[in-house]
C-alpha cells in the first residue's frame, strides 16, 4: 500500500484511542489535541521506516509519551509558582460520573511519568516490559513509578481507595508525592 | 483492584471523541522531513569541512619533524614546501645556518591582500626548520635584494621594517640579531647583488632614496645606480662604476665575484667589464643586446672563464608562450682578456630566463630556471624583469653537466618564485637532502586569524550542541520526576 494511504488508514483506525490516551495524559482537551497533532506529524515524518518494522503502535506510543513530556515542560516553563494555575478544557459533551471526574482530577496531580505508567498499564493494558519500552526506561522503574503513583492517589484522592486498594502494610503513605 | 482501576480509567474517557486535527499530519510531517534532510545535508557539509581542515592542519603539522641528512652532513633539501602563513620569524626563534631562501606568493610566502601582507622570505634551516623574514608588505625576491651568505649563517636585506634606517641590513641567523650597515656615512640605499665567496664583502647597487629625474619618454622615475663593494668588517665602501637605472637593470646579470673574491665582473648596458676591487677596469667586452652575464655564479670554479647566456627567441613584444619557448645558449669569456673562449658544452636552457648560481664540484653549472607567469607579457615595459617577482610563474633549480646532461636538483611548489642557495653546499654538491617540511609552531600572532575563522564556528557548533544535549537531558530527568502541580493540589476544573 502507498505510504500515504497506509498512514491515513492507521490514523482513521487509531485516532479515537490516541485521543483518549492523550486526554488522560494531559487532562486538558486542547493539550490533548496538540499532543495528538504533534505525535502524528512526527510519526508521518518517519512513516516509511515505521511500517517497515511492522506494528506502528509501539513507535507511536513512544512518540506520544515523549511528546507529552515535551508539551508538559513547555506549558510549565514560564509559569510562576504564584500564578493562578492554567485552566483546563474538556471536550464538548463529555459526560461522566462523579467518579470519572475524580479520576481525571487525581491523575492531574501525578507527575507525568507516574500518570504515564498508570495509563500504559491500566488503560492500554500493556505489560511492564511493554510500558518500559514505551517510556524508554527499565522495568524496575515502571514498577516503582506504578507503586508511587498508586500511593499518591491514595494520599490525594482517598475517595478512590476502593479503586487503588489499601497501602501495603509497612509502606509509607504518600511516598511518591514527596518529590 | 487493577480491574476496577482499569474500568475507572476507561469510564473517565468514555465520552471523549477523536480530536480534530488542525492540519494534515501527513503533509506537515513530510514537510518537516524535507527540512530535516536539508539541515542534515548542511550539517554534514559543515562537519566535512571542519574535519577536512582539521586533517589538513594535523597532517601538515605532523610533517614538521627535524631533518637529519642520512650521513649527518648538511644538504640542500631535495623537496621543500611553502611555509605556514603564521610561521615564526627568524628574530623570535632563530635556528642557525640555512641552506635555502625561498620567496614567492601564496599565503605562506606572501600572505593575502586582506591580512598578513608582509612581503616574506622563508629561511630554510639546515635542520629542516622554516623561519621567516618579513618586509612590511614590500615583496622581496630571494637572490636579488635578499641574499644568503656563502656559509648560510647570515642574510643581507635592503632593509628590515623594525630597524633604524640603514644602507642595508645583515641578519645573523644564529641569534636573530640584525646589524645596520652604513656606507660612507649614509643610511640609504643599497640593493644587495652578491656576497663575495669568502663572505667578507658585499656587492651592491648603491642608489638614492628618490628618483633624480623622470624618463621623458616613459615617464618613469630615474634612479641611477652605482655598483659598490662594501667591506663588512671595516665598513669601507669602494665604488666600481655606474651601472645604469636601477629599475631598468637586468637583475639576473648585474655582476659577479670571482672565486678568489678579488675581482668583479659587471654589466653596463650591452658591455661587461672586469674590475679590480680598487675600481680599476681590467677589460671591457661587447656582448650585444641578446647576450648577458649568466648570473652571480658566472665565474667558473677555477676562475678562468666567465659564463654568458645568449637568447635565441623572443626579445620584445613577447607573450607567455613566446617567453616560455625562449632558448638560452651558454657561452664563455676568457676572464683574463674578455675575449670569447671555449668552455664546457652545456645543454641549452629553455624558458623565460636562466640565472647561474655557481659551480658544483667546479664542474657542473647550477642554475635557477624561470618559467613565465601567464598574463605578464613583455610588451613595452621598461621595468619588466625576466627574473622578477610578478613576471615569474615558477622556478626550478637544475645542474648542467659538461656534455649536455641536465639534472633537476629542486623543483619547489608553484608558489616559490625565487630561491637563493648557500654557496658552500652548492659548491660541495650537497643536494638531495631529506625533504624539509615546515612545522606549524612556533607561530606568529597572526595564527589567531585562521583559528578564529575556523575555530569559532567549530566551537560554536560543539558548544551549542553540548548545551542543547545537556539541557534536554536535565529537563527530561526533572520532568519525569516532578509533580504535575507546582504548588499543591490542583483546583477543580
Amino acid at each position: 500500500m502507498d505510504p500515504q494511504e497506509s498512514f491515513r488508514a492507521y490514523v482513521d483506525a487509531r485516532l479515537q484511542v490516541l485521543s483518549r490516551v492523550a486526554y488522560l495524559l494531559t487532562g486538558d482537551w486542547h493539550l490533548a489535541e496538540d499532543l495528538v497533532q504533534v505525535t502524528l506529524t512526527r510519526v508521518a515524518r518517519h512513516w516509511d521506516r515505521v511500517v517497515d518494522q511492522g506494528d506502528p503502535d509501539p513507535y507511536v506510543r513512544k512518540v506520544l509519551h515523549s511528546q507529552h513530556v515535551s508539551l508538559w515542560r513547555r506549558r510549565w516553563r514560564h509559569v510562576e509558582l504564584r500564578d493562578p494555575l492554567p485552566e483546563t478544557a474538556a471536550p464538548d459533551g463529555l459526560a461522566g460520573t462523579e467518579q470519572s471526574m475524580v479520576v481525571r482530577q487525581a491523575l492531574a496531580r501525578l507527575a507525568p511519568r507516574q500518570r504515564a505508567v498508570l495509563v500504559l498499564r491500566y488503560f492500554e493494558d500493556l505489560t511492564e516490559t511493554q510500558a518500559a519500552q514505551a517510556l524508554g526506561c527499565s522495568v524496575s522503574t515502571v514498577k516503582s513509578q506504578t507503586r508511587d503513583a498508586l500511593a499518591r492517589l491514595r494520599e490525594h484522592a482517598p475517595e478512590l481507595a476502593d479503586l487503588v486498594g489499601a497501602a501495603p502494610s509497612g509502606a509509607p503513605q504518600g511516598r511518591g508525592g514527596a518529590r | 483492584m487493577t480491574e476496577r482501576l482499569r474500568d475507572a480509567l476507561h469510564d473517565a474517557v468514555a465520552g471523549v471523541p477523536a480530536v480534530r486535527l488542525s492540519e494534515d499530519p501527513w503533509r506537515q510531517g513530510r514537510r518537516l522531513r524535507r527540512r530535516d534532510r536539508w539541515t542534515q545535508g548542511l550539517a554534514a557539509v559543515v562537519v566535512l569541512l571542519v574535519v577536512s581542515v582539521a586533517f589538513v592542519v594535523a597532517g601538515q603539522g605532523g610533517r614538521g619533524a627535524r631533518v637529519t641528512p642520512a650521513d649527518g652532513a648538511d644538504a640542500v633539501p631535495g623537496d621543500v614546501s611553502t611555509p605556514w602563513m603564521w610561521q615564526a620569524e627568524v628574530q623570535s626563534d632563530p635556528r642557525g645556518q640555512a641552506s635555502l631562501l625561498l620567496s614567492g606568493d601564496g599565503w605562506g610566502l606572501s600572505g593575502t591582500d586582506v591580512f598578513d601582507h608582509e612581503g616574506k622570505v622563508a629561511v630554510v634551516g639546515r635542520d629542516g626548520s622554516y623561519r621567516m623574514l618579513l618586509y612590511a608588505g614590500v615583496q622581496q625576491t630571494a637572490g636579488y635584494g635578499v641574499l644568503l651568505s656563502p656559509d648560510g649563517r647570515r642574510v643581507v636585506s635592503q632593509f628590515l621594517p623594525d630597524e633604524q634606517p640603514a644602507w642595508s641590513v645583515v641578519t645573523d641567523l644564529a641569534t636573530g640579531a640584525s646589524r645596520r650597515l652604513v656606507s660612507e656615512g649614509r643610511d640609504c640605499c643599497a640593493m644587495p647583488v652578491a656576497w663575495s665567496p669568502d663572505g667578507r664583502l658585499l656587492l651592491a647597487l648603491d642608489h638614492p632614496r628618490d628618483p633624480t629625474g623622470f624618463d621623458p619618454v616613459t615617464g618613469y622615475g630615474l634612479v641611477p645606480a652605482e655598483l659598490v663593494v662594501h667591506d663588512l668588517t671595516t665598513g669601507a665602501t669602494r665604488r666600481l662604476g655606474a651601472a645604469g637605472d636601477l629599475n631598468q637593470l637586468r637583475a639576473a646579470s648585474v655582476a659577479a665575484f670571482s672565486p678568489d673574491s678579488r675581482h668583479v665582473v659587471m654589466s653596463v648596458g650591452e658591455q661587461v667589464k672586469l674590475m679590480s676591487l680598487t675600481g680599476e677596469t681590467l677589460w671591457t667586452a661587447e656582448l650585444g643586446d641578446r647576450t648577458h652575464l649568466a648570473g652571480v655564479g658566472a665565474f667558473t670554479g677555477d676562475g678562468r672563464l666567465i659564463t654568458t647566456v645568449t637568447l635565441d627567441g623572443c626579445l620584445d613584444g613577447c607573450g607567455t608562450a613566446a617567453l616560455a619557448a625562449r632558448r638560452w645558449r651558454f657561452g664563455y669569456l676568457d676572464a683574463a682578456t674578455g675575449a670569447p673562449a671555449d668552455g664546457p658544452v652545456l645543454a641549452d636552457a629553455v624558458g623565460m630566463a636562466v640565472r647561474a648560481l655557481g659551480w658544483r664540484h667546479g664542474r657542473d653549472l647550477v642554475a635557477l630556471e624561470y618559467e613565465p607567469e601567464p598574463g605578464h607579457d613583455k610588451v613595452d615595459q621598461p621595468m619588466w624583469q625576466d627574473t622578477g617577482y610578478w613576471e615569474t610563474g615558477h622556478v626550478v633549480l637544475t645542474a648542467r653537466t659538461p656534455g649536455g646532461g641536465i639534472e633537476t636538483l629542486l623543483d619547489p611548489p608553484g608558489e616559490v618564485l625565487g630561491m637563493d642557495v648557500a654557496r658552500d653546499l652548492l659548491e660541495a654538491g650537497r643536494f638531495g637532502g631529506p625533504a624539509a617540511r615546515p612545522a606549524m609552531f612556533p607561530a606568529r600572532a597572526v595564527i589567531m586569524v585562521p583559528l578564529v575563522l575556523f575555530g569559532t564556528p567549530l566551537l560554536l557548533v560543539l558548544g551549542v550542541t553540548g548545551l542543547v544535549l545537556w539541557r534536554r537531558r536535565r529537563r527530561r530527568r526533572r520532568a519525569w520526576t516532578r509533580p504535575a502541580t507546582p504548588s499543591g493540589p490542583a483546583p477543580a476544573p
